[in-house]
């Protein structure tokens, strides 16, 4: 108990009283998050899009075809066709639930589903409006996520579609007022809409500790072995779980240190609106901390010098933290890239850490947040202990 | 003499290839020890089994007439100290604060203030060790090595990459161990180091002992003749050259005498000088070392 007090303390000490490490836990994860939200805070987007949209035509069998019109209108905007802006998947009305979860997932961008009443209240709407008489438009339901910019994006296509939809309408039926409107239902949102800062402090919550695991496990522990410290630790009687615990629990406590002043920090002075004091944010954070401590120890147990170390460290970091949703909503992915965000513990984390913060929903079901952020800590792990076994033989 | 650290017969082997094919080693109490041996001899493998950094293959060791069956159990690391080559340490860390951190790995550890006392770093007691010279580092590793007070220590290479002074300073602190009742067991690439400090020495090669004596025997028995060169202020006869009954060979512009017994010889030749009134205008003698006599059981340098 003694090694392990002295272990934990003179490393964190250690730790503190550089300043090169101060500058990457804590003063870079804090001018990240500034450059960021004063860089992207109102970003437009460009360019020529295709957004996956699902239909769902739920008024089949009424006799009436107005439904089918909406379906060659939006088939006509969609691929192969020229100037196509969606990919379309038609689904059958039983299918809906999965729809939206295809869309809640980032598997499909929105889903448009035309009611049972569709084509009735479109008759209707005729008739009452040629007798002059009030009458409520039909209504196309719309599923989106607001919080992810292609769903967001393919929301308001949707709203300009309506334009062609009712231009239609007046053309072959002489109506003149909107005869369909759009019902919103907004998918994957808990805080109402996100600005960019409560989109991006989950994310550089997610960011700084990996940060730390990497750079303040891996390199430590390559210096550690590269200059005989843990065989001149070996040689004693001391048991190693104390320097194992010691060291982990040290970088632990920087990545507490780090969870309060930047969830701090971005609330109080970046004015994000991020839930603060969710205990299940917190926890889950401690159980990233310690899936980035196995990633750093794997790192730094793979290669043993600093050069390396760092080398191998960004190779590792700049991907994971770009294909992790963390500065920019991910959307429009082709697949061989799609494999390694599905793999990647940092998005998993991203999206847990949004929903247990009270930003989004989750894009990945809370079980998967955990199962695969914890193989790569039992992978790391394993790998990190036994070539530190292999290399002892 | 007491024995502290016994070694018979060990052998280890990595895959097909066996390290050390055998090895006896005795240590004595209070003795400085060398273990000398050309890379890849099989020196460090050895080292690290007494340690317990590696687990030993076959063979029996047995430290303070204790038999060890596979790893040095950790009652047994309580009374050993290690010094590994070229240590370094946290940085950012004090120098009181390193010697804090490696008493807590031992049940009895003497406090850091003592030790600092021991290894003359008073001055230096409050400075990170990355602001510490490479002397002042490798007698601060010489320190973490005494914090519980150790009957045998393990020096690997104690002075290696160190200016002389420094290099004295740490042949002076390890003598002191010596003086205080210490038992060493040092390694080093330095002939110089091994002759100034050790007791005994053994010369490991290819996983076998090949000798082990006191540094003088060893030089005496192994490391060849000793060579008088000398001039004269004109060239003597060959017939007075004869008379020497030492063989004198003509080396470049001066003689050479090679002989077992050098205040013989030298008797003999200022004898000689005298008899046929030669003025010796100059004179070297050249003995040999451990390197020559590691030279002629290898049949290589120390560090090839």
């Amino acid at each position: 108990m003694k090694a392990f007090w002295k272990f934990f303390k003179l490393h964190l000490l250690s730790d503190l009283r550089n300043r090169r490490s101060i500058f990457w836990v804590v003063i870079f994860p804090i001018l990240l998050l500034v450059l960021l939200i004063l860089a992207f805070s109102n970003l437009g987007t460009n360019g020529a899009l295709n957004f996956r949209i699902i239909l769902i035509n739920e008024s089949g069998a009424s006799g009436l075809n107005f439904s089918d019109r909406i379906v060659d209108i939006v088939k006509s905007m969609s691929y192969p066709n020229k100037n196509a802006v969606f990919t379309l998947t038609e689904m059958n009305p039983d299918q809906k639930d999965s729809a939206i979860e295809k869309v809640l997932y980032a598997d499909a961008d929105i889903l448009v589903v035309i009611p049972k009443d569709f084509d009735a209240s479109i008759a209707r709407s005729v008739l009452l409006s040629k007798l002059g008489m009030n009458f409520s438009p039909a209504t196309l339901d719309v599923f989106y996520v607001p919080n992810r910019a292609s769903s967001s994006l393919a929301q308001e296509m949707i709203g300009g579609l309506t334009g062609k939809i009712n231009a239609f309408f007046a053309g072959t039926l002489g109506q003149k007022i909107s005869s369909v409107v759009i019902k919103d239902e907004i998918l994957g949102e808990i805080m109402g809409s996100p600005s960019y800062t409560d989109f991006v402090t989950p994310g550089i919550l997610v960011i700084a500790p990996f940060t730390t695991g990497l750079l303040l496990v891996a390199p430590k522990l390559s210096f550690l072995r590269a200059n005989r410290v843990m065989r001149r630790y070996a040689s004693t009687p001391m048991n190693p779980v104390s320097f194992f615990f010691g060291f982990t629990f040290s970088r632990t406590a920087i990545m507490v240190i780090q969870y309060i002043g930047l969830a701090f920090f971005a609330v109080f002075v970046m004015r994000s609106r991020i839930d603060i004091f969710s205990l299940t944010a917190f926890f889950y954070y401690l159980f990233s901390c310690a899936v980035y401590t196995a990633i750093g120890f794997a790192v730094g147990v793979a290669v043993s010098s600093a050069v390396a170390v760092s080398a191998l460290s960004s190779v590792v970091n700049l991907p994971l933290e770009f294909l992790a949703g963390i500065y920019f909503p991910l959307f429009n992915l082709p697949w061989y890239i799609k494999i390694f965000v599905y793999a990647n513990p940092l998005w998993y984390a991203t999206n847990a850490m949004r929903e247990l913060l009270r930003v989004s929903q989750s894009q990945s079901p809370m079980w998967m947040n955990i199962l695969i952020p914890g193989l790569w800590l039992m992978i790391s792990m394993g790998f990190a202990l036994t070539k530190r076994a292999a290399e002892r033989k | 003499m007491e024995k502290i650290v016994e070694v018979k017969g060990l052998r280890k082997r990595y895959g097909h290839f066996e390290a050390l094919k055998g090895i006896d080693i005795v240590l004595y109490r209070g003795e400085i020890f060398g273990f000398l041996g050309p890379n890849g001899a099989g020196k460090t493998t050895t080292v690290e089994i007494l340690e317990g950094l590696r687990k030993p293959g076959e063979g029996e060791i047995t430290f303070f007439n204790e038999k060890i069956h596979n790893a040095i159990p950790p009652h047994v690391k309580e009374k050993i100290g290690v010094v590994l080559q070229e240590t370094r340490f946290l940085d950012h860390l004090k120098v009181r604060e390193i010697l804090e951190l490696f008493a807590s790995f031992f049940k009895q550890a003497k406090s850091p203030e003592e030790i600092i006392e021991m290894v003359q770093m008073e001055e230096k007691a409050d400075d990170y060790t990355e602001n510490l010279s490479g002397g002042q580092r490798q007698r601060l590793a010489i320190a973490t090595a005494l914090v519980n007070d150790p009957e045998i220590i393990f020096l690997d290479e104690p002075t290696v990459g160190l200016d002389p002074q420094s290099r004295e300073s740490v042949w002076k602190l390890i003598r002191m161990l010596k003086n205080n009742g210490k038992t060493i067991f040092l390694t080093t690439h330095y002939m110089e180091e091994a002759q100034a400090l050790c007791d005994r020495i053994s010369i490991i090669d290819r996983g076998k002992i090949i000798v082990s004596d006191t540094p003088k025997n060893l030089v005496k028995n192994y490391g060849g003749k000793s060579e008088i060169d000398f001039r004269c202020n004109s060239i003597p006869l060959k017939s007075t050259i004869d008379d020497l009954k030492s063989n004198v060979n003509v080396v470049d512009d001066h003689f050479r005498i090679e002989t077992d017994d050098i205040t013989k010889t030298l008797e003999e030749l200022v004898e000689w000088s005298k008899k046929f009134n030669i003025t010796i205008t100059d004179i070297s003698l050249v003995e040999p070392t451990l390197e020559d006599v590691f030279l002629s059981l290898t049949g290589r340098g120390l560090r090839d």
